[in-house]
Order: C-alpha cells, then sequence, then structure tokens
C-alpha cells in the first residue's frame, strides 16, 4: 500500500506517494468518491482533485487507490467559452446534485509524452464534480458536436471543428 | 450467445434488474429502450470504447508533462487575445 494514515491535530491526515506529485498529504473531506468509475478505471473509486501553481489552468485528478493514475483535467471555457454539459436528469440525481452553483465539470486532457503540442481535450466524457457530496462521474453527453479527442491549440485558433475523427 | 427473435413492443429482461424492449424498426435501424440501475453504464458500445481508449491515453500517462502543457496553451491563450 502506498496510501497510509496518521493521527495529527484536527482529525486524520492520510496521504499517498504518486510517481507525479511525490507525496500528497490529505483529508477525508478531500476526497472525490466516483459513484461508477471512469471509463476503462471502473474499480477505482476514490480521487484527488490537485492544483498547483505552475499548472494552470490545468488541474489533476489523482487517484488515491492507484497512484500512478492521474488524469489532467481543464475547465472546458477555457478552450470553449460556449461549451455546454447537458447533465441528464439520472446523473443529477445520482450525484445528488442539488445546488447548480456547486456543480463543477471538467474535461480530461490526454497530453502525448515528448509531444504536448498533440494534446486532445475530451468534450464528449467530461468529469461531473459535486463539490457538495464530494462525488464525481464521467458523463456521456449526447452532443453530436462533441468528440474525445480535439486538439487543443487547434480549438485554440479556430474554434471547434465539428468534422474532427471521434 | 442467446439468439433471441423479438417483435416491436416486445422485451428481454436481463437479470431482474435490466430490460431491453424493442421500440421500433425504420429499415436496417432498431431503436431499442433499456432500462437499467445507474450502476450499470449503457451506452453504444463504439462510443464506449472509445472513451475507454481514451481514458487509458489520459491516465496512465507515467509522467504528464504539465508544464508544457501550461506553456503551450497560455502562449496560445495570448496570441489569440
Amino acid at each position: 500500500m502506498r496510501a497510509s494514515t496518521t493521527m495529527a491535530e484536527g482529525g486524520k491526515v492520510h496521504q499517498v506517494v504518486t510517481p507525479r506529485f511525490g507525496r500528497i498529504e490529505f483529508t477525508e473531506q478531500e476526497i472525490l468518491t466516483a459513484t461508477v468509475g471512469l471509463f476503462a478505471f471502473e474499480d477505482l473509486k476514490q480521487f484527488l482533485l490537485l492544483s498547483f501553481p505552475g499548472m494552470e489552468p490545468f488541474h489533476c485528478l489523482q487517484s488515491i487507490e492507484k497512484p500512478e493514475v492521474a488524469f489532467a483535467l481543464l475547465d472546458p471555457r477555457v478552450l470553449l467559452p460556449e461549451y455546454k454539459a447537458d447533465i441528464p436528469q439520472e446523473v443529477v440525481e445520482e450525484l445528488q446534485i442539488e445546488n447548480l452553483d456547486k456543480l463543477k465539470d471538467f474535461v480530461i486532457v490526454t497530453i502525448p509524452s515528448g509531444k504536448p503540442e498533440k494534446m486532445t481535450a475530451n468534450l464528449l466524457a467530461p468529469i461531473v464534480i459535486n463539490l457538495d457530496s464530494r462525488k464525481l462521474k464521467q458523463v456521456v453527453l449526447a452532443a453530436p458536436e462533441y468528440r474525445t479527442r480535439h486538439s487543443i491549440l487547434e480549438i485554440l485558433e479556430k474554434g471547434l471543428k465539428t468534422d474532427a475523427g471521434v | 450467445m442467446l439468439i433471441l427473435t423479438r417483435k416491436v413492443g416486445e422485451s428481454i429482461a436481463v437479470g431482474d434488474e435490466i430490460t431491453i424492449k424493442v421500440l421500433g424498426i425504420q429499415g436496417r435501424q432498431v431503436r431499442l429502450g433499456v432500462v437499467a440501475p445507474t450502476y450499470v453504464p449503457v451506452h453504444r458500445e463504439e462510443i464506449y470504447k472509445k472513451i475507454q481508449e481514451e481514458n487509458k491515453k489520459a491516465g496512465s500517462g507515467k509522467q504528464i508533462d504539465f508544464e508544457a502543457a501550461q506553456r503551450l496553451l497560455n502562449k496560445k491563450r495570448k496570441s489569440g487575445e
């Protein structure tokens, strides 16, 4: 186990040692729980949302259970101010969403090793987080204009091209 | 593989909680209605596979180069202003 727990003032402090960021300490309140695991990572349920100086506007969704698993996330409005994630009603219930202000959505960014200029955003299946219930889910949108691989540099240059491959 | 013949309006039950109903047929297309609990994700298979593949690429990288990605992104955003 690379995750461990110690007692400290103010409650339990857990820690996880990650290949990307080294040792990270966190409290239980910071844990985000996936109601259904992310596609291809169905068994991973506990995550941390990390933001570091020098990383913005990127964030990192870090797995607690499997520290080598981490995702780069981006607020999709950084790329497309008009991005709209229509969350199906059953997901609203699943994530126990009562206050839409506490709902945050991110897109997963694939950054190929050594070729960051080829980074792509998955606009079709964003990560939706309810900051109140600390629940998260990867949601598949019913939006034909969004796909799993949109070139980020192209979007910033020319906006959304809908003829890109899925 | 279990092969069943169904008419429009008829259903298939998978266990206690999943029902798949044939809603209609139009030419070569079949409209299906699926009722399943929220913990059973239901998706078109090709979309499901593409998202799985993309997640594997995005999440299995040992070292995501946030710094390089950030430099590129911010440079592009500035030049676009």
